[in-house]
């Protein structure tokens, strides 16, 4: 019993890693119409430069602010450069430049902070575990990325719901033609959107660090566990992404967890570990499957995505 | 291909339709039919639902409720490309060609769709003969032969809408659903598709919807109004152009 | 309509340049050339068989590497047993024939691009990607559970096929036998575009709703060409198992996806040629830049991006656009 509520916050706490990245990308891909295969490499710098930081200063603080703010100047930057001048191309074109973006990223940051993969301590005050019932510890540092998870879900509902910038970023989800007749400002709306997105990238780069190995190349695979997320949740919609990233978070390490021990019953040890492993491994996958045959446009999706 | 049925019954007929959209009732109880060698039009102020009705008829909407009937059988099931394959054919309102083919291969492409199938992967479709022909003689009846090599994206509205038509014609339709037209067309261009209509109108049974009251009332056999999705009055050209509630509702709007 | 001068012409200076690679191997006495452009030559009959599907029916898959992942290790598979004598199945100790493995391969990816297309070609835009990733990704992990075949570490095989008698173990041998399959496939497929079927994979393209309105639905012609595209991807994969005589999961990996697709854009979308010169340009530009720096990728990535901003239709939209 403990072992499943252990897995279950586990599962929560790898949930809030991909919703950090989902409502960023959601949210460009909603509004903007922009598939951003650079968005790993976002999440890659926050957690680069979030290492480097801590390592430097022992500050976890200063790690995760200097991490985000590294990681919403580089979105800057791409946005500025190269992005603007793709919302009106093709989606193909898109995927072309923000592949080169990966590429760019990939050896820029091998460039700077040579082949090894870098590896984040934990401050003292955030090593230990915590009693989250009797007799049963668990990582403080875990219970404090869902805790951050939670704050951001909280900060993301108050931004989109009771601020002017929300209510824009919701017409522009809604519509994307008719903000512009509106005379809002279309490129600067942009431009913050998407270093939004990358500064929760980032958070979630410098926050993943302690769990992964920092290296080139890291931001792939936590980019295709995301996009697998808003799909699910719906493309454009940050309660989606939410909903989805946390089901997705708990599925897949309860899936990691139990699936080897659920295939014991029929094989051996070893052809167990293994199938068990491949089996946890797709399960992602096979949930879109069933979601997008059901649901085509998403839990929380709307028709014209 | 055409026919007309020996008890003179229509060949193509809605039996009270409905369709809702939400709260909207988009289609009340509508039901109208057309004969070969008829014109039969479909009038009504903006947002009565006549692109709704043309939907349901060809088989892009499914009706809520009611039937519709082809040749004595109830092909309310059907989907758009089986009605297409049986001989009910659609324009469209927003001109829908295939813009980087040639004109000459849009309507090849429309003569290609009266096979069983197309998998046919060796010979080139531009040499094939089966289908130059039978398009370079649609587009000479529909007076598009000059523009044959042109790429249909680069045509003027117009001639888009006559490509559409042509279309149409190639795959040797019986029922011709057409909307709106003669919509975006210049006099001359009206004329000439006017012309065309009177031409194959014989041959075929035709469901015009259309807001140009002088081509409705010189081209229509039958003219019905649709009035908040629901059949206002229907008859002659001249019994509706006299109806009190039609003129209320409608006519008096538009310049007779 | 008709090609533009300039840029048949420079498909023909490729294709004779291509022909000419081992010669020019022996005179330079740099024979690694050969291996390394069959590599390319591989890389292009891959990625002209996602033209077909992606330039002409704008199907974006993003799960080709499965195709090429199944053609690769049914030719790894097959060979391994061969060469230990093991059985595979039914006492069939397997074979290191190409005639009877490059079949399979292309069976096996075949049916396998049939099971992806029944399901995912009912969706389309972003879905048909995802639903194609998913199903790439699926093919991914049960490669990797393969522990017998090497599982994460990839398997190593003992030689390369021999087709009807003659050993591939010659690399010029091989390169005329991946350029003429290559060559062979670029004129069946120009055939099948210009055929009536190729009318309808491509009218599907334009315009869906009007083909639908003609009466054509389109559906088994897309899952048709789809499957096509799976199989010659699976040739492919045979092909590279040849190669580099190893295979191993990452040519399952929806990076690999990735490259294919980024060798589509790259070479020219949608005219079954321009992938070829995107294999070679992608090929020429890493060997180039290599001799430069080992960081050759951070100069890459700006020149995809290059490529996506300014040159749309690839290399070879430019090579049909010069022409005036």
């Amino acid at each position: 019993m403990q072992l499943f509520l252990e897995q279950v916050l586990n599962g929560l706490q790898f949930g809030m890693t991909l919703l950090l990245m989902a409502s960023g990308l959601t949210l460009v891909f909603g509004i903007m119409s922009l598939i951003n295969l650079a968005h790993g490499s976002l999440f890659m710098v926050g957690a680069y430069v979030g290492a480097t930081i801590v390592a430097r200063s022992d500050s976890f603080l200063l790690g995760a602010l200097g991490g985000m703010a590294a990681a919403a100047v580089a979105g800057m930057l791409i946005e500025l450069l190269v992005m603007r001048r793709l919302y009106r191309h093709d989606h193909l074109d898109q995927v072309l430049a923000t592949f080169g973006l990966i590429l760019f990223f990939n050896e820029l940051v091998r460039l700077v902070w040579g082949r090894q993969p870098l590896g984040m301590d934990l401050p003292a005050w955030l090593a230990g575990s915590v009693e989250i019932l009797a007799g049963v510890p668990y990582p403080q540092f875990r219970l404090a990325v869902i805790a951050v998870g939670l704050l951001v879900i909280g900060l993301l509902y108050l931004l989109i719901m009771r601020t002017r910038l929300g209510m824009r970023i919701r017409a522009g989800a809604a519509d994307r033609e008719t903000i512009g007749a509106l005379g809002i400002n279309i490129r600067l709306l942009y431009t913050i959107v998407f270093s939004l997105g990358a500064c929760l990238a980032g958070l979630a780069g410098v926050m993943a660090a302690p769990f992964l190995a920092v290296e080139s190349g890291m931001g792939e695979n936590i980019l295709i566990l995301t996009f697998v997320v808003i799909v699910i949740g719906g493309i454009g919609s940050i309660k989606g992404a939410v909903v989805s990233a946390l089901l997705i978070g708990v599925a897949d390490t309860l899936g990691r967890a139990y699936l080897p021990v659920l295939a014991r019953l029929w094989l051996d040890p070893a052809s167990a570990s293994n199938l068990g492993a491949a089996l946890a491994s797709m399960l992602i996958y096979l949930l879109m499957a069933i979601v997008l045959a059901v649901r085509p446009q998403g839990l929380f999706g709307s028709y014209h995505a | 291909m055409s026919c007309t049925r020996a008890n003179g019954g229509a060949i193509f007929e809605a039996r009270g339709l409905h369709k809702r959209f939400g709260g909207l009732h988009a289609t009340r109880d509508l039901s109208l039919s057309v004969e070969v060698g008829q014109v039969h039009a479909l009038i009504g102020p903006n947002g009565a639902g006549k692109t709704t009705a043309l939907a349901q008829l060809a088989g892009q909407l499914r009706p809520d409720a009611g039937t519709i009937w082809y040749r004595g059988r109830d092909i309310t099931a059907l989907p758009m490309a089986a009605r297409a394959a049986r001989g009910i054919v659609r324009t469209f309102q927003i001109t829908a060609v295939f813009e980087e083919f040639s004109v000459r291969d849009n309507v090849a492409l429309a003569v290609q769709s009266r096979a069983r199938h197309h998998f046919a992967f060796w010979r080139p479709a531009a040499k094939d003969r089966r289908l130059t022909e039978p398009a370079e003689r649609v587009l000479e009846q529909v007076g598009l032969t000059a523009l044959a090599n042109l790429r249909a994206g680069d045509l003027s509205h117009g001639q888009k809408r006559q490509l559409e038509i042509a279309m149409a014609l190639a795959t040797e339709p019986t029922v011709l659903l057409l909307d709106e037209p003669m919509a975006g067309m210049s006099r001359a261009e009206s004329e000439t598709l006017s012309t065309l209509l009177e031409r194959i109108k014989p041959a075929h049974a035709i469901l015009l919807v259309e807001h140009d009251m002088d081509v409705v009332f010189r081209l229509a056999d039958r003219v019905s109004v649709l009035v908040g999705g629901a059949l206002l009055a229907s008859g002659s050209p001249q019994e509706v152009r006299a109806d009190a509630r039609v003129r209320a509702a409608y006519l008096d709007e538009e310049a007779l | 309509m008709p090609k533009p001068p300039r840029a048949r012409f420079a498909t023909v200076m490729l294709l004779l340049l291509l022909a000419l690679i081992p010669p020019l191997a022996v005179l330079t006495e740099n024979p690694f050339l050969v291996t390394m452009f069959s590599r390319a030559l591989i890389f292009a009959l891959a990625a002209v068989a996602l033209d077909l599907v992606m330039g002409y029916g704008r199907m974006v898959s993003f799960g080709h590497a499965a195709f090429f992942a199944l053609g690769a290790y049914t030719v790894g598979i097959l060979s391994t047993h061969a060469m230990q004598d093991l059985p595979l199945a039914f006492g069939w100790t397997g074979s290191n024939e190409a005639l009877l493995a490059w079949p399979l391969a292309m069976l096996i990816s075949g049916l396998y691009a049939l099971l992806v297309g029944l399901i995912s070609l009912r969706t389309s835009g972003v879905y048909f990607i995802m639903i194609t990733l998913a199903f790439a990704q699926l093919i991914y992990f049960i490669v990797i559970s393969l522990s017998q075949y090497g599982g994460q570490d990839g398997l190593a095989l003992w030689g390369r096929n021999t087709l009807a008698g003659v050993a591939l173990e010659d690399p010029i041998s091989f390169y005329y036998a991946c350029f003429g399959l290559l060559l062979a496939v670029l004129y069946l497929l120009r055939r099948l575009v210009g055929s009536r079927f190729g009318r309808v994979i491509e009218a599907s393209r334009q315009n869906d709703v009007r083909l639908r309105a003609l009466g054509i639905d389109p559906f088994r012609y897309r899952l048709t060409a789809f499957v096509i595209s799976g199989a010659l991807t699976g040739l492919a994969g045979a092909l590279l198992a040849n190669n580099s005589e190893f295979v191993d999961p990452t040519l399952a990996s929806w990076m690999q996806s990735g490259n294919f697709l980024v060798i589509v854009l790259l070479g020219g979308i949608g005219s079954l040629i321009g992938p070829v010169y995107g294999a070679l340009a992608l090929l020429l530009m890493e060997e180039l830049l290599i001799a430069l720096t080992e960081h050759w990728q951070i100069i890459l990535g700006p020149l995809l991006i290059l490529v996506a901003l300014f040159f749309r239709g690839g290399i070879y939209g430019a090579l049909r656009r010069s022409s005036g």
